[in-house]
């Protein structure tokens, strides 16, 4: 009798154990764009997190993993940062992922710190983000990252004059003071630097100097998506026929080149993913991507950081289980190195920041697709701009 | 809204009836309920505040006064920016940057008040839109003071009085707003029952008749025009000291547009009109953004189209609006 009802006991305290672990919900909350001009975005990280639970389903040992998805409207950092206090004490998130804006991803800094609430950057690509928050980790890219490649590529490569053109936010300062140094250790010479306002949608005026200075090349940085593609259109049709290269970073990608076409041909960038990549993850994403959403379906940037950031997420959860404490998950998601359609994802402990290999990339037709073809690839290049501002 | 009998307001302020003052407490004992009752959501009804005082601002130009502007978000992006930068360069002490910013958006009012006020209808409300254009691109070409796109970062807030500390649930935030909506809710009630708000009554409805009886028009539309700026200045500072964050946004004409549906959702000349326009677009917002984060801008347009075309008078008149249908249905029958 009495061994029955230890037995008994033992069993109902395993229930009960087991039952507690596999009732758990691990909510991630999502800050990004869903609406108005940059809509892409959203959409793009939205189907990175479908592919991804797809591939690996919706849980993680018994614990559902539940997607908050918050719309930010674009790069409104007061409305990213109101989103986050309301997703922390609302729906009281364990991990704030998303951020394609690099101006609302400083602003959550001071609230997740506050909070100590995980936060994945799946693209904000500013230098400096990952230094604002002892809770922020990237996984996309950093512009100094692509900006600084370029510069030396295009120094060693016979462009001797150049003329930089960027959107005048974060990022783009970045990528302008990068590219520049770069390219001025390398022989080159910078004509004149452009800033236009982040909302500027007619480049024409801009491109009339460009056109009157004669540079060898123009380097360009604009948000992905309309801007981008605004920038990459007027070049097609404008500075190509007077013989000016078009030099960029991550805004030449397929997805913005489905208005130019045929145009864009010869746009040189330089990327940490390149569509036509030849690993497994990469074609598995593709094949997915276009079963899932049809066949104008393109991956990008976007989609690629937000699939590596769940796989983030499912090996926290898979290691350290649904209630880890914030300390322990930092620790853990900042050593981590893992497969990823880009190749391999790598992050610098010291800096909380992704190690990417870059590549050096043209825009070609390829297997019937307007695409970007890589020829040339530096590997594992850390955040220059963490390198030129070490902490104190 | 000329179709509607002209209201001042002044039948609310001074109703002594039945419920008399039990009336005017109501919404403030709400609003200590809120405090109350909705932990997590405090940053949500903060926003509710500084939007219902930027309303109210609105009102008291455009409703009572009649001056014709979209240019309100000058004034409170004015105040955000003034407030910020007043805390990061000077003190951080949130009473001394708010009166400060209050005051400079006062008179940035006062400033263009006397250039734009001689002029009126669709020229006024144009040189409004021209004067928070200016100041907005200005913002965004100053990217060494405003941080441009990026924002004001950093902008660190010392405690109220030196005493309560601006917590992450927002507790402080809220009743720190609260007491500043109701030291501006005084004031804008005296302005309206004093005889210099009659006379702004008048103005409205007839200028030249007022000016014929020897009212100083353009001084007096300049003195509202100050006043509502220093307001709008304020609830600008509120937000830039509760969120601690400044952006671009604060000036653009989705601020002004705003403020204005909130208005004709609440009911202009009604002082609780603000009060109720405010809270009930913030909620539904809120709620909207939350059922569907992808297309929750449709819901906003569905509630204002509804408004517009059933409720004349916005929702202080809901009750005066159903009333009429109530009693206008038998008659059309046969």
């Amino acid at each position: 009798m009495r061994k029955q009802l230890v037995g008994f006991c033992a069993v109902g305290a395993l229930l009960a154990a087991t039952g507690i672990a596999s009732a758990e919900t691990v909510k991630v909350g999502v800050i990004s764009t869903f609406s108005g001009g940059f809509a892409r975005w959203g959409e793009q990280m939205k189907r990175g997190i479908e592919i991804y639970q797809k591939h690996h389903g919706d849980s993680v040992k018994g614990n559902k993993i539940e997607i908050v998805y918050r719309d930010d409207t674009g790069p409104v950092p007061d409305k990213a940062r109101q989103l986050a206090e309301e997703l922390i004490l609302r729906e009281k998130v364990q991990f704030i992922a998303g951020f394609p804006w690099s101006p609302n991803a400083l602003a959550v800094a001071d609230v997740v710190t506050e909070a100590k609430v995980p936060t994945i950057i799946w693209n904000a690509a500013t230098g400096v983000i990952t230094r604002r928050s002892p809770y922020f980790v990237r996984t996309s890219f950093t512009l100094p990252q692509v900006a600084y490649p370029m510069g030396v590529w295009a120094g060693k490569n016979g462009v001797k004059t150049a003329i930089t053109a960027i959107t005048e936010f974060a990022p783009g300062v970045d990528a302008e003071t990068f590219f520049i140094k770069a390219f001025k250790e390398n022989g080159g010479q910078v004509l004149e630097s452009i800033r236009m306002p982040l909302s500027t949608t007619d480049f024409s005026p801009f491109f009339e100097r460009i056109l009157n200075a004669k540079p060898d090349a123009l380097f360009m940085f604009g948000p992905g998506g309309p801007s981008s593609q605004g920038i990459i259109a007027t070049w097609a049709s404008r500075l190509r026929p007077a013989g000016i290269k078009l030099l960029a970073t991550n805004e030449i990608q397929e997805i913005d080149l489905v208005g130019v076409g045929k145009n864009g041909i010869g746009a040189i960038s330089t990327g940490h993913y390149t569509e036509t990549n030849d690993n497994e993850l990469n074609k598995r994403m593709w094949a997915d991507m276009k079963a899932m959403y049809g066949e104008k379906a393109i991956a990008d940037i976007a989609m690629v950081a937000t699939y590596d950031g769940m796989e983030m997420i499912y090996r926290v959860v898979e290691k350290l289980g649904p209630r880890a404490k914030p300390e322990d998950i930092m620790q853990m998601m900042s050593n981590m190195s893992f497969p990823s359609p880009r190749g391999r994802l790598v992050i610098d402990p010291k800096e909380r920041d992704v190690v990417n290999d870059v590549d050096i990339r043209k825009v070609d037709e390829s297997g019937g697709r307007v695409t970007n073809v890589a020829f040339d690839k530096v590997p594992s290049v850390k955040d220059p701009w963490k390198e030129a501002n070490p902490a104190k | 809204m000329t179709t509607l009998p002209t209201r001042s307001g002044l039948a609310e302020l001074s109703a002594q009836g039945r419920l008399g003052l039990a009336w005017h407490a109501l919404p403030w004992v709400l609003a200590f309920v809120v405090f109350y009752m909705a932990e997590g959501y405090l940053s949500l009804w903060t926003n509710a505040l500084i939007m219902i005082l930027l309303t109210l601002s609105l009102d008291l130009a455009l409703g009572y006064a009649g001056i014709v502007t979209l240019g309100q978000a000058a004034f409170f992006g004015f105040g955000a920016y003034a407030a910020g930068l007043f805390a990061i360069h000077v003190h951080n002490d949130p009473l001394i940057g708010l009166v400060t910013a209050t005051a400079l958006s006062g008179l940035f009012g006062f400033v263009t008040g006397i250039l734009i006020l001689h002029t009126q209808g669709v020229t006024l409300l144009m040189l409004t839109l021209a004067v928070a254009g200016l100041l907005a691109e200005w913002a965004n070409r100053a990217y060494e003071i405003t941080g441009g796109d990026d924002g004001l970062q950093g902008v660190r807030m010392g405690p109220v009085l030196g005493l309560f500390r601006f917590d992450l649930y927002g507790k402080t935030a809220y009743l720190y707003s609260l007491a500043v909506l109701f030291v501006w809710f005084v004031v804008v009630w005296r302005i309206i029952v004093s005889p210099f708000g009659r006379s702004l009554d008048g103005i409205r409805q007839n200028p030249a008749r007022m000016r014929a009886i020897g009212t100083p028009v353009w001084w007096r539309l300049v003195a509202i025009y100050t006043i509502s700026a220093a307001m709008a200045g304020t609830a600008g500072a509120l937000s830039a000291q509760t969120t601690r964050f400044v952006g671009l946004t604060t000036l653009s004409v989705l601020v002004s547009g705003t403020a204005l549906v909130m208005l004709m959702l609440g009911g202009t000349r009604r002082i609780y009109g603000a009060f109720l326009g405010a809270t009930v677009y913030v909620i539904v917002q809120d709620y909207a953004a939350k059922v569907n984060p992808f297309y929750w801008m449709f819901f906003i347009g569905a509630l204002l189209m509804a408004t517009v075309l059933f409720l004349e008078g916005g929702l202080m008149d809901l009750g005066a609006t159903v009333r009429k249908y109530w009693r206008r249905a038998p008659v059309k029958k046969p």
